[in-house]
């Protein structure tokens, strides 16, 4: 489980997330929505870890987001960049074997293909330069999952990825999130990737735009 | 360490051409650099035919101390071959050791020893007289001397247990003991020393800078690791990026001693330059200095073509304060030349210490940075 309590985010004398609270389950599915800038992104990178909050608190299993715990915590956290996180220089097969050696987990040749073979990535043999925008994103969520993690935070996996692929990537999240009982928190601004994926849909910003959208086609969308 | 060896060979082999070619160029271009030296010195000594006529040891002693001069080049021949490679001006001057030299040098008497042959195109015929003068004088001043201590021993009726030719042996001994090489001398106060240093234009100066230059080229993978969207993995790792890194600075420094371990033992061959313990010990220290200063400065700058122009400036600048000689003036600047070390022999420099000081504190503190932000 993972508390997130009256998380306040500023940048100098910007504010940009304000009391922000709300909890992630185990195998739940959490959607966060909302315009450029309304701080989604700013969010993640606190629930990963990635920026500290500037007043609030995080608790990942009973655990605070500390100096002290922040270190073993973080090996449970998978994060999913925006912006891809792959050696472009490396094949699909060396990428996953570089960051299987920083691995806190060990997983042997055969369950790293499996896991591109998860995301429904087959060309384990050629080098990331010559892949599709669509191929390098199911490579970097592939990455991301190495060493087994219990939360998965995903920042617009999907950008660029065609229907086809963007379906195959929301079965395999909903397969971890139902098998094997992954939390997981997402930021897409496509609503139907949304509606399809997500159990709880929050909404950041000013802007009720995509909350309105989303409460016409019936879903329910909280106001952080 | 397989592991490390493993990450590292991955990101290598994709840009091997380019790493083997930084990794070996001081090698390729030292001996490059010193073979046109050796060409330029060849083309600019003055060419001179020595004939020795009774090959004796005392004359073969005199061709070899001609020899070392560096300013003649010096062809050993017989007297028809020089005397026409003199009148075709292929030679500066001729000179002809005549039977009897040693006899004569043994008795005193330096007349007639050398005849000396020029051109009318000769234009260093007496320079070179005088400098075969001063190396007969030298031979016949140790013939005198063993005699005249013979001549005392007998005189005051001591028994001498040791030849005339011992003791001239002996003063070769204390001669070359005696060198310059080993001699401190002071000028108002200051200490100035002139041992092991490196002459310019020596394998090992040579090496020395271009070696330090591509330190920087070599080192551009800590700005493009660092700076790659995947240093945000490193959060989810065993290791920190910081900690990564730092693994692979170590990894490249006993690589590249190692390297330059073989290359001295190769300058150890090819131009016979000194190789010891203590003189492997102090190129680690050098090696460890180079690196460390290359990764230090790469975690502070962004942009591999700023890094190179650092490097490039560094080193011109290490350069000119060596050669004009500001380091030999300034006991300061010793400890902060970061050549010095290998250069001199000088272990008293300041960046093993600061370097040191500084990987810590880096380490600690990129380690602790989610608190430090908190």
């Amino acid at each position: 489980m993972l508390h997130v309590h009256n998380v306040t985010k500023k940048f100098g004398k910007k504010t940009i997330l304000q009391d922000v609270s709300f909890t992630v389950k185990p195998g739940q599915i959490i959607g966060l929505v909302g315009e450029n800038g309304a701080g989604k992104s700013t969010l993640l990178n606190v629930l990963a870890s990635i920026q500290p909050p500037t007043s609030g608190e995080v608790v990942m299993e009973e655990k605070l987001y500390n100096r002290k715990n922040i270190k073993k915590l973080r090996q449970k956290i998978g994060y999913v960049p925006q912006d891809i996180a792959i050696w472009e220089e490396f094949t699909v097969a060396e990428n996953m074997h570089f960051f299987e050696k920083l691995s806190p987990i060990k997983r042997d040749h055969t369950a790293l293909k499996q896991l591109c073979d998860d995301v429904h990535l087959n060309r384990w043999h050629d080098r990331v330069s010559t892949l599709s925008g669509g191929m390098k994103r199911k490579l970097n969520i592939a990455i991301s999952l190495i060493h087994e993690p219990t939360y998965l935070f995903l920042d617009e996996p999907t950008v660029g990825i065609d229907l086809k692929s963007k379906v195959e990537i929301s079965h395999f999240l909903k397969s971890l999130a139902k098998e094997r009982g992954m939390a997981i928190v997402y930021i897409s601004h496509d609503m139907d990737e949304i509606i399809q994926l997500c159990d709880e849909i929050y909404h950041l910003g000013a802007d009720p735009f995509y909350k309105e959208l989303l409460t016409e086609r019936g879903k329910i969308v909280t106001t952080l | 360490m397989k592991q490390m060896l493993y990450m590292r060979w991955l990101h290598m082999k994709r840009q091997l051409y380019s790493i083997l070619f930084w990794l070996f160029i001081p090698f390729i271009a030292t001996v490059v650099l010193v073979q046109l030296l050796d060409v330029v010195k060849d083309d600019t000594s003055i060419p001179v035919g020595f004939v020795i006529k009774e090959e004796t040891p005392l004359t073969l002693e005199l061709a070899k101390k001609l020899e070392e001069e560096s300013f003649f080049t010096i062809h050993l021949l017989d007297e028809k071959e020089a005397l026409n490679q003199l009148e075709k001006h292929e030679l500066d001057s001729v000179f002809i050791v005549r039977e009897g030299y040693d006899e004569k040098l043994e008795k005193g008497n330096r007349h007639k020893l050398i005849h000396g042959y020029e051109s009318d195109m000769s234009f260093a015929y007496v320079s070179t007289i005088e400098t075969i003068q001063s190396l007969v004088q030298q031979q016949a001043s140790r013939y005198k001397a063993a005699n005249e201590v013979a001549k005392l021993y007998r005189q005051f009726d001591i028994p001498i247990d040791v030849t005339e030719e011992e003791l001239i042996e002996r003063s070769k001994e204390i001669e070359a003991e005696r060198t310059l090489l080993h001699t401190s001398m002071k000028y108002r106060g200051d200490e100035q020393h002139t041992s092991n240093a490196a002459s310019f234009f020596s394998p090992t100066f040579i090496w020395v800078f271009i070696s330090f230059l591509t330190t920087f080229f070599l080192f551009d993978w800590v700005i493009k690791e660092k700076n790659a969207h995947v240093a945000t993995r490193f959060l989810f790792t065993k290791k920190s990026v910081t900690t990564y890194l730092l693994e692979h600075f170590i990894l490249y420094t006993v690589g590249l001693f190692m390297i330059d371990v073989i290359v001295f033992f190769i300058f150890h061959f090819l131009y016979n330059e000194q190789i010891s313990w203590t003189f492997f010990l102090t190129l680690f220290l050098c090696r460890y200095v180079w690196n460390s200063s290359a990764f230090l400065i790469s975690m502070w700058i962004k942009r591999p073509f700023i890094f190179y122009l650092t490097g490039l400036s560094i080193t011109f600048v290490a350069i000119v304060t060596y050669v004009i000689g500001i380091t030999a003036q300034s006991t300061w600047f010793t400890f902060l030349h970061p050549m010095e070390i290998l250069l001199q022999g000088n272990y008293m420099n300041v960046w093993p210490i600061l370097n040191s000081v500084l990987l810590i504190i880096i380490f600690i503190r990129k380690e602790d940075s989610y608190v430090a932000r908190t």
